[in-house]
């Protein structure tokens, strides 16, 4: 059964061209989700859609069935959704442990050390983490908040290869394992492929793979 | 994570910007403090000052036409005489000290006597017929007498006539080694009647009559007698004794007009028949000073509190800019905008608890020495620094004769002199040296007002930095800060 509905989306910048026309799709717990595109061609538009940082024109967001606009974005945000962004988003005078008890629903440390992060290292200034350690930090923060959606915007962007394929794995086994809904955009085929499901966004529409 | 402890992260490990936070917040709580215990301390120095200068006010009886009681007489040498059938008696000043906020009061009336003294005689030639005559002060008691209070008399021997005393005197030193008299002796006072009287008190003279100045036999301050309010009654027979002046003291000098006011409200008394002369003079120059302070330092902490609400939000504003992005992340993290505000405004007033607190000694130093600065600059230049009337009422009119209120024994000079000397007294509190000090010391007081009014500028302070930032929608400060 689907946790997340989109449903005939629309949206258009001020003064701009229709970035995305007719978005419709499902998505469920326990699996990964891909979304690929061309740069410009919306993708980070429609996750914060998702993500409850915008709202569309037309076209409503469900989780569980329930419009997200009913209890209100921030809600959908504080509850359901985590974000997870290519720059790490991070909070630069908090600890890694601090960074991820933000909003926190249960203790940090377990989640931390199984994302391979050392007890020295998640005490550390967060700013003085490698890429990857940093990116570990956002996702759990993410898994920390206990929210059944995870959104994943280029996560890997700024990361070389064999770091990105490590972040992927994460976040493949918190869907496998933790049972999270995970949706990532990238622009990368390679590692789309590890995903359980591929959407590709073009000329505003969403076509499975 | 809580808001606070977010606030607590933020001020200890940002410590440049909390230092420097710290002490834009301490200059500016100085500075109020300052001005809050500067006000504080003129207002009490104000309210010193005003009980140590007292006030008074002076009820004299009319001799104008607009008196319907004022009579008028004139003799076939073309003496004129003025006189009142409605004097001041003592039921008058019994209504009149009813009144909220009178201390105490002091009631004469000056008469011309013959005595069978041997006098001083003047330096003013006169007619042969007033050589021997003097003034006799009837008084309810001489302590309060205008001669002793302002310390040109001084009782030396025996007592001061006191309330309710019968045919008592008090003479001069003089006057009483001149006829070899002693406390207890008879002196003999004629008027209508004739009365004898004990004297009970002798005074020496402190400040006596300039050399160089003509005075007539009676005005010499060694002629002066006093006598109690009966004898005066028994000199003048069956005409109603009573007081032409009565000088009354009010413990606050700022509640005059008021109490006047109140006064003059007395149904029972005709006011037809008297005047009331007031000199507030002596106290409001000697609060001026302080009054500027006081408005000056009023200003200065509404100055001084917009000024640190501006300048607090531009460094709010200009730090708020760097923290756009960390903003971003707390919303898209679901967080609250109201939550993320109130950690910036945690954030600093958790640095201002402190700034305010230090403020406590900076401004206690800062305090004393701006207060006798402002002082001095707002005190004009002069020998006596609070302005000291000088003007006192010391029962010599130049001009020489005074009114009788009694038929019969007045005598005058020609009807423009007495024109000039019917009311012109204008008495005012002698006042040695009250100066106008201020002494700031920091009140606890002083500190609750600062964090109510530091706590109003703050919230102002990060309300207006945070309004740019908190427009701003998730999603779009997320796409600024990629
Ligand atoms: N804030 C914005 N205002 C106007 N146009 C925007 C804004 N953000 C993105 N766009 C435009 O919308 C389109 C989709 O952008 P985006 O969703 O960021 O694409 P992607 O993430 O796939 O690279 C692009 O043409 C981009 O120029
Ligand atoms: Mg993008």
């Amino acid at each position: 059964m689907a946790i997340l509905e989109v449903n005939e989306i629309q949206y258009a910048y001020k003064n701009g061209q229709p970035v995305l026309s007719d978005i419709n799709a499902e998505f469920e717990a326990g699996k990964m989700y891909a979304i690929i595109g061309a740069s410009g061609s919306g993708k980070t538009t429609l996750l914060s859609l998702i993500g409850g940082l915008d709202i569309p024109q037309k076209g409503a967001i469900l989780f569980e069935r329930e419009n997200i606009l009913q209890r209100g974005l921030e809600y959908h945000r504080r509850n359901h959704v985590s974000l997870i962004f290519q720059s790490y988003n991070l909070i630069d005078y908090m600890t890694p442990i601090e960074n991820a008890e933000l909003t926190a629903k249960q203790n940090v440390l377990p989640i931390l050390e199984r994302l391979g992060l050392t007890d020295e290292e998640v005490k550390r200034n967060v700013m003085k983490l490698s890429g990857g350690q940093q990116q570990r930090v956002a996702i759990a923060r993410a898994l920390a908040s206990d929210t059944p959606v995870i959104l994943a915007d280029e996560p890997t962007g700024n990361l070389d290869e064999d770091t990105a394929g490590g972040i992927i794995n994460v976040l493949k086994e918190s869907a496998h394992e933790l049972n999270k809904c995970v949706i990532v955009v990238t622009h990368s085929n390679e590692l789309a492929t590890q995903a359980d499901i591929i959407f590709q966004l073009r000329y505003g529409n969403l076509y499975t793979i | 994570m809580g808001t606070t402890k977010r606030a607590f992260l933020y001020v200890t490990r940002k410590k440049g910007k909390s230092i420097l936070l710290f002490f834009i917040l301490l200059v500016m709580a100085t500075f109020v403090l300052t001005g809050l215990s500067i006000a504080k301390s003129s207002q009490e120095a104000q309210r010193n000052l005003r009980e140590a200068l007292g006030g008074e006010f002076q009820m004299v009886v009319d001799l104008s036409d607009n008196n319907p009681y004022a009579k008028k007489t004139v003799d076939n040498e073309g003496n004129v005489e003025l006189y009142t059938e409605y004097p001041i008696t003592r039921e008058i000043i019994d209504t009149v000290i009813t009144i909220n906020g009178i201390k105490n009061y002091s009631a004469e009336t000056h008469t011309f006597v013959y005595t069978n003294l041997d006098i001083f005689p003047g330096n003013v030639p006169m007619k042969a017929e007033y050589n021997n005559l003097i003034y006799a002060w009837s008084v309810i008691d001489t302590q309060n007498n205008n001669f002793f209070q302002s310390e040109k008399f001084n009782l030396i021997e025996g007592n001061h006539i006191t309330e309710n005393e019968k045919n008592v005197a008090v003479i001069s030193n003089a006057l009483a080694e001149k006829n070899g008299l002693k406390l207890g002796d008879a002196i003999s006072i004629q008027s209508d009647n004739t009365a004898t009287v004990k004297i009970i008190g002798i005074y020496e003279i402190l400040k006596p009559d300039p050399m160089y100045e003509n005075i007539v036999t009676y005005e010499k301050a060694e002629n002066q007698i006093f006598i109690d309010f009966q004898t005066l009654q028994n000199l003048f027979g069956n005409m109603p004794a009573g007081f032409e002046s009565v000088t009354f003291d009010v413990f606050d000098p700022a509640q005059l007009d008021h109490i006047i006011s109140d006064v003059k409200n007395l149904s029972s008394i005709d006011w037809r028949a008297f005047e009331v002369i007031t000199n507030s003079e002596t106290y409001l120059e000697a609060a001026a000073p302080l009054q500027k302070v006081q408005t000056l330092v009023t200003t200065m902490i509404i100055v001084i509190a917009i000024v640190s609400a501006i300048i607090l939000s531009l460094v709010l504003t200009m730090w708020g800019r760097s923290r756009i992005h960390e903003t971003g992340v707390f919303l898209s993290l679901g967080i609250a905008k109201v939550n993320i505000i109130s950690q910036y405004l945690t954030e600093v007033l958790m640095i201002a608890v402190f700034a305010f607190g230090f403020s406590y000694v900076t401004s206690n130093t800062v305090a004393n020495q701006l207060a006798n600065g402002l002082l001095q600059q707002t005190t004009p230049a002069r020998e006596e620094p609070t302005g000291i009337v000088t003007q006192l009422k010391d029962g010599y009119s130049s001009d020489g004769i005074s009114i009788s209120i009694k038929d019969g024994l007045a005598l005058s000079d020609t009807p423009q002199q007495q024109k000039n000397n019917v009311d012109v007294e204008i008495s005012a509190v002698e006042t040695e040296t009250e100066e106008a000090q201020i002494h700031t010391t920091v009140s606890i007081y002083n500190v609750l007002q600062l964090y109510i009014i530091g706590i109003a500028i703050i919230i102002l302070s990060v309300g207006a930095s945070s309004l740019t930032i908190m427009r701003l929608k998730p999603r779009e400060i997320l796409s600024k800060m990629s």
